[in-house]
């Protein structure tokens, strides 16, 4: 098995499900086909400009995944973003499948994508530097979300950008367990110090009181939390309900 | 970036709004507070954000 990274952009509208949900679907019916086990999802900031039209998120949505065949990835994942993308939604799709090229084009692309406006055939250019390992396609609409799709396998490839999809509870609140034990349970690789964001040692003692989330960093899902006397806190996000 | 006095406003002007509706978890901004940063019909322009609701009420 080889890994591969999977990237979507512009797949949604107003009323529909968001891109990272239509990803872990993707993963999901991956497996379910035997083409494709699928990892965490993270989501990339991209640049937030008066210049792209009413952007609502402008960010993109990757993924890693386990397979053996690239090309059923590419094809079945371009298919599904065709029956499944939102109306009026511009979907693109990028599958990187590494074979040792130097990837500091893309990710350089992908940094670029944070601060400038890009076309397509930026994308498509870069694209190109990557002859037989980039697959990267249109699947509706103009076809704007390879631009997004493609910073994202960058930006993922940065090993430090971005935030996992989806939230981590602790099975008690206030449990508390070694920074280790903790990384086990919860399926992070390391947590951070909120003010130094340095690694937190294995046999400090970490408090989990709330619903947190993850971030990438360091090629891993890690855990940001901050010091608390002798303890450290994974920072809450605890989000109001609407009334 | 906004400023605070706008994040403020984004908050007070949430709570009161009846057309506000969360946006996907992964594109929450305020990790804490009813905030039209968390809205799904904010869009974001240079220096903040506009509403849309407007622009799709009667569809």
């Amino acid at each position: 098995m080889k890994t591969v990274y999977i990237c979507i952009d512009d797949t949604d509208n107003i009323d529909s499900i968001g891109t990272g949900e239509i990803l872990e679907n993707i993963c999901d019916r991956l497996k379910d086909e035997g083409i494709a086990e699928g990892g965490f999802v993270t989501r990339h900031q991209l640049l937030i400009s008066d210049k792209i039209a009413y952007t609502s998120h402008n960010s993109s949505m990757c993924s890693a995944l386990l397979t053996d065949d690239t090309e059923a990835v590419v094809r079945f994942a371009g298919e599904y973003l065709e029956n499944n993308s939102a109306d009026g939604s511009d979907p693109g799709l990028c599958v990187y499948e590494p074979k040792g090229s130097d990837t500091s084009f893309l990710t350089a692309f992908g940094k670029r994508a944070q601060s400038e406006v890009l076309t397509k055939d930026d994308a498509f250019n870069t694209a190109k530097l990557y002859d037989g390992e980039i697959f990267l396609s249109e699947h509706g609409g103009d076809g704007s979300g390879i631009i997004g799709a493609l910073a994202g396998i960058g930006l993922r490839l940065t090993g430090s950008d971005g935030r996992i999809k989806g939230k981590i509870f602790p099975e008690k609140e206030g449990e508390r367990l070694t920074c280790r034990d903790f990384c086990k349970k919860y399926g992070a690789g390391q947590a951070i110090d909120s003010e130094t964001l340095k690694k937190i040692p294995d046999d400090e003692t970490i408090c989990f009181e709330a619903v947190t989330k993850a971030v990438y960093r360091d090629f891993m899902i890690t855990i940001v939390a901050e010091r608390r006397g002798d303890l450290y806190v994974p920072v809450p996000k605890k989000l109001k309900n609407k009334k | 970036m906004m400023d605070k006095e706008k994040i403020k406003k984004a908050v007070l002007t949430a709570e009161s709004c009846s057309d506000y509706s969360d946006d996907y978890e992964e594109e929450l901004c305020d990790d804490e507070n009813i905030s039209c940063l968390n809205c799904r019909y904010r869009r974001w322009i240079k220096g903040g954000f506009e509403c849309v609701k407007g622009k799709y009420s009667d569809e």
